[in-house]
């Protein structure tokens, strides 16, 4: 069922059923795997419980926050420090957050807010992408996030549990899976000059804000000041 | 050290989640001015855009520039197979090959 305006509560439409949803999903379990497992070996070995690092999975889903929060727990960072630093990390969130929004709006609050807990980089991607051809309900999200959280969650644990049995996965091309994802992804986002331009823009600030202040807000930033400079460009042109 | 850990799994579980679902709900249910919107409709290429970026050159946490930066090569069939077919298997599959095939070779 294409984008219709008029369409009300949608929860399951033939390309958007929670299977559609697990399917996309595929390249990011696949992705979360190599990344799941080595936090869950570093997790162990940093002191903490197989149950602690289940439920981090659980209530947090963030990679890039569970790593950080691990790494500091390992030098004895106090609990304030950690829980600012992740919170810092984790800004992003807020922004992809206040881009999904336009499209969810037809969605029951309640549900959003349940569903919002999986919205992770990859969820966001993987869900926008599909949302630019088909409606956006609550089954294909769930879909998705389902998958993603799942294999997240296991591959963490059995990480933890394995240890250093599991030797070198870099050898199966596994550490490149989630950049290639987001490529594909990234690619079908460009479909005019415009939007090539801000890409542009947003890979080069990334990588220039890193290296000036080597801050790790610099995804946030770079995304920021490249669609500011997007829009700008985009009214500049309109009016002339 | 368990009080702790488990304080801070709390903390992060709930701003993570108060990040992801404020806005979401918040937004969706006002009308926002085009100028924002317009705005929000370049936020996925720059964040994606973004994240590419940093996956190739800042791999480890670390700037890589240079000709002998593998991600850089795994990239680049990535990137056609990606503009070719814009098939999120093939290019995952072509991304993976090629770098364990370059890991293989090093």
């Amino acid at each position: 069922m294409k984008r219709n305006e008029n369409t009300e509560l949608i929860l399951f439409t033939k390309e958007n059923t929670i299977t559609e949803g697990l399917k996309d999903g595929t390249p990011i379990v696949i992705g979360y795997i190599p990344l799941g497992l080595a936090f869950g070996v570093i997790a162990a070995n940093t002191g903490l419980t197989i149950w602690q690092i289940f439920l981090m999975s659980l209530l947090i889903f963030s990679g890039s926050g569970q790593y950080i929060a691990v790494g500091m727990l390992a030098v004895g960072a106090p609990i304030i420090a950690i829980i600012i630093t992740t919170t810092l990390i984790n800004s992003r969130y807020l922004l992809l957050s206040a881009s999904l929004a336009p499209y969810v709006k037809k969605l029951p609050a309640w549900m959003v807010a349940f569903l919002s807990h999986g919205i992770t980089d990859e969820v966001y991607a993987v869900s926008l992408n599909h949302f630019k051809e088909y409606s956006a309900t609550g089954g294909y999200i769930f879909g998705v996030a389902l998958a993603s959280h799942l294999s997240w969650i296991l591959s963490t644990t059995i990480g933890a549990l394995m240890g250093n049995f599991l030797g070198d996965v870099k050898k199966f091309g596994i550490n490149f899976a989630l950049t290639a994802m987001f490529i594909s992804l990234l690619v079908m986002q460009i479909n005019n000059k415009m939007t090539l331009f801000v890409a542009f823009l947003g890979g080069v600030l990334a990588i220039v804000i890193y290296g000036v202040w080597g801050t790790k807000l610099n995804i946030l930033i770079a995304a920021i000041i490249s669609a500011t400079i997007g829009v700008g460009v985009k009214q500049w042109l309109q009016r002339s | 050290m368990a009080s702790k850990i488990l304080i801070i799994i709390l903390g992060m579980a709930l701003i993570n989640y108060l990040f992801r679902m404020l806005p979401l709900v918040v937004l969706s249910r006002i009308d926002l001015p085009e100028i924002i919107m317009d705005w929000l409709h370049f936020v996925p290429v720059a964040v994606l855009a973004a994240i590419v970026a940093q996956g190739i050159f800042i791999p480890e946490n670390n700037i890589i520039l240079s000709w002998k930066n593998i991600y850089l090569w795994s990239a680049i069939p990535c990137i056609a197979i990606a503009w070719k077919t814009k098939n999120l298997t093939y290019t995952l599959i072509v991304g993976m090959a090629t770098m364990a095939l370059i890991e293989y070779i090093k």
